[in-house]
């Protein structure tokens, strides 16, 4: 029964290893893939693009006479960007549940003590 | 009955424990016999790999998040040599798909060494590449599984890994800041270079466990820094557009433009010819003579010219030795050990006040000044003004220039009187934009920088603008000012716009031979000016080398200015004089 047991946890225990794995991969994918799209992104986004798309519209860069200055009380401008992201969306293997990396034997001995 | 089942328990305890003591037995036969070594080592080997994780290059962005530089996959093609079918199908198909060598490539599959895996063919493959290889591999497949024969076209072995590479949105918009970064993942010139160590991270050679129980035990490696500019593209851009567009129009050689916020120190835009498409960096060696012309605004000293009488001027308001309305009687020339200095129009301008003095561009006059203030005192203000050291901006490959002091073997009296007109001195562009924010600045000099910010882990951490000292005094500094937009409004210099009050200076500067003397007929033509005066808000510096069209910054390099100032004023939002300062009256 014992053996049983044990075989058990084990093999979930690798089944779910296997599982982050895959996962990881994926993540690795996905990192790569959003580079790629954020490049893309920025390529349509790009200068020269916005502005030959802007000229096939119809429009045109503002000449002083048609600028028009509102004071709005509060606004000091625009500020330059903020990137940070402070939610840390990647994996901590650190945050797993001892579960899953410990022995059967492990186990007993943390829940005897 | 009893017996009978005792019997079989003891037949069925025996096979069990033979069973057990067999599978003992084997495993120690196996544990001490010869091949154990050899499997202790597959063991190993099966363990797992040695990997080394390059990280993914950070990012570059301007100061309103737009990409500038970012990475992209591109795939390494290469092949498994025990699994090639027919070479000549290879090399024929990549030759084709990729504009590789035939017999290069067919002679580097056949000449592989016999011990050796895989070979790469080729790297940084476009994906567009790959997915046309992929697919003429996958018809040969299909064509060979319907009607297979010997000799037959194969890609069997043809392999692609995919992986990511520098990509430059924006192509040549500010290349001369970003710099570029090469197939071994070296930056070059600018931000690549400058900050190559904190874009790139740190490779890391990880152990990876086949085993999912140990997945744990692979490390995170972090991705390389991403840094945030102080640039801001659209002005960059425009700044571009403008400074290509007036290389046409004066027939210049080659140009400068600089803006910078005056108050902090950023550089809002950094333009500079020639310039080169990133994504095609290859051809770096047919655009470029020098490593110097890759960014003129910091790496090209030259004699500036009038554009100097500026700090002249500041240090002798600042000394007390002129006023504003101190006058001079301007004969035409002046005697220093028996050299004579003339204006740049050999004429005689009679009495002017200080503001004559700049806005005539009189280099009589500023001689005068220079002696009235004496040499250590003018050397002394020149070298706190940041004149002949590097302004530590960050990129890479700033010059110096030179500034000749008394006690140089090459330094003689004559220098002190050319040097207050910007003769005999050589500076960047950038050091005359450091030198001259004392003046827009209320007399502290502000360090130019390009980087805004750097995103790390999550968290980004902005940059504080450095004071580079306070050579003059704010009331030196007010009074020059007003000086000098006193001196823009009285004159043809060509630099006005509607609404705000500009200040400025022009310099035509001749240009030294290589025989010792100057050109008769070539100039450097700059202009330095920033607006609004009362609060400035960006600070241009332009630079010319060499217009046909014309010899003089009025008619070069001060319409250029203004051209800049306009989209400074349209792009950074800044509202006439009026309603600022009615709004900032209000509050």
């Amino acid at each position: 029964m014992i053996a049983a047991l044990y075989l058990s946890v084990a093999s979930q225990s690798t089944l779910v290893g296997r599982e982050i794995q895959l996962l990881e991969r994926e993540i690795s994918l996905n990192k790569e893939e959003n580079a790629n799209l954020k490049t893309d992104l920025a390529r349509i986004l790009s200068y020269y693009a916005a502005e030959t798309r802007g000229d096939a519209l119809g429009f045109h860069s503002a000449t002083s006479e048609e600028i028009h200055y509102l004071p709005i009380p509060g606004y000091s401008g625009r500020e330059a960007v903020t990137l940070a992201n402070d939610t840390n969306l990647s994996a901590n293997f650190q945050n797993l549940p001892t579960e899953y990396s410990q022995s059967l034997f492990d186990w007993f001995e943390l829940h005897l003590r | 009955m009893r017996k009978e089942f005792t019997w079989r328990s003891l037949s069925l305890a025996s096979i069990f424990a033979m069973i057990g003591i067999l599978i003992i037995v084997q495993m120690t036969r196996i544990q001490v016999s010869t091949e154990a070594a050899d499997f202790r080592e597959q063991a190993t080997r099966y363990k797992g790999w040695v990997e080394t994780v390059y990280p993914a290059r950070g990012e570059i962005y301007d100061r309103n998040g737009n990409l500038l530089a970012g990475n992209q996959s591109v795939f390494e093609v290469g092949v498994t040599l025990q699994n090639i079918e027919n070479a000549q199908s290879i090399a024929a198909i990549l030759s084709t798909v990729l504009s590789v060598d035939y017999i290069e490539t067919l002679t580097l599959i056949n000449n592989a060494d016999e011990d050796q895996v895989y070979l790469r063919v080729a790297d940084y493959v476009s994906s567009v590449q790959v997915e046309e290889l992929r697919r003429i591999q996958g018809n040969i497949e299909e064509d060979n599984l319907n009607n297979s024969q010997e000799g037959q076209d194969s890609l069997a072995g043809l392999n692609f890994r995919r992986h990511l590479a520098r990509s430059y949105p924006e192509n040549a918009i500010a290349s001369n800041i970003i710099g570029f970064v090469n197939q071994s993942g070296r930056g070059y010139f600018g931000i690549e270079e400058k900050y190559n160590d904190l874009l790139a991270g740190n490779a890391v050679q990880v152990w990876v466990p086949a085993d999912p129980n140990r997945v744990e035990e692979i490390p995170h490696v972090p991705d390389g820094t991403t840094l945030v500019l102080t640039i801001n593209r659209e002005l960059q851009a425009s700044t571009e557009q403008i400074l290509d567009q007036s290389l046409y129009n004066y027939g210049a050689e080659s140009g400068t433009i600089i803006v910078m916020d005056p108050k902090n120190g950023e550089i809002l835009a950094m333009a500079s010819t020639p310039r080169l498409n990133l994504d095609n960096y290859s051809q770096y060696d047919q655009i470029f003579n020098s490593a110097s012309e890759y960014n003129r605004a910091i790496n090209m000293p030259y004699e500036p010219g009038s554009v100097f009488k500026i700090l002249t001027m500041a240090a002798a308001l600042d000394m007390g030795i002129v006023t504003p309305q101190t006058t001079y009687v301007d004969i035409g020339s002046f005697s220093i050990n028996g050299t004579v200095i003339r204006n740049w129009d050999q004429g005689a301008w009679g009495l002017q006040d200080m503001t004559g003095c700049l806005r005539h561009s009189l280099n009589v006059c500023m001689a005068w000044i220079a002696t009235e203030m004496g040499t250590d005192n003018f050397y002394d203000y020149m070298s706190n003004f940041g004149i002949g050291h590097p302004t530590g901006i960050d990129l890479s490959g700033e010059a110096g220039g030179r500034l000749k002091v008394p006690g140089d073997a090459d330094w003689y009296p004559i220098d002190l009187a050319t040097n207050s007109f910007g003769q005999g001195v050589t500076t960047t562009p950038i050091q005359m934009l450091m030198a001259t924010s004392a003046v827009a600045n209320d007399g502290k000099m502000v360090a130019p920088h390009i980087l805004y910010g750097m995103v790390r882990n999550g968290k980004q951490y902005d940059f504080p603008p450095q004071d580079a000292g306070t050579p003059i005094s704010k009331g030196a500094a007010q009074a020059l000012s007003e000086m000098l937009a006193n001196s823009i409004a009285g004159d043809d210099s060509n630099v006005a716009i509607p609404g705000y009050r500009l200040a400025g200076k022009t310099g035509t500067a001749q240009i030294p031979t290589e025989y010792g003397w100057y050109s008769e007929d070539e100039t450097n033509t700059s202009y330095i000016g920033w607006g609004p005066v009362d609060d400035p808000q960006f600070m241009i510096y332009v630079w010319l080398e060499k217009p046909t069209t014309s010899i003089w910054a009025s008619k070069t390099a001060a319409p250029v200015f203004t051209l800049v100032a306009e989209e400074s004023i349209r792009l950074l939002n800044i509202p006439p004089d009026i309603i600022r300062q009615q709004y900032a009256a209000g509050q």
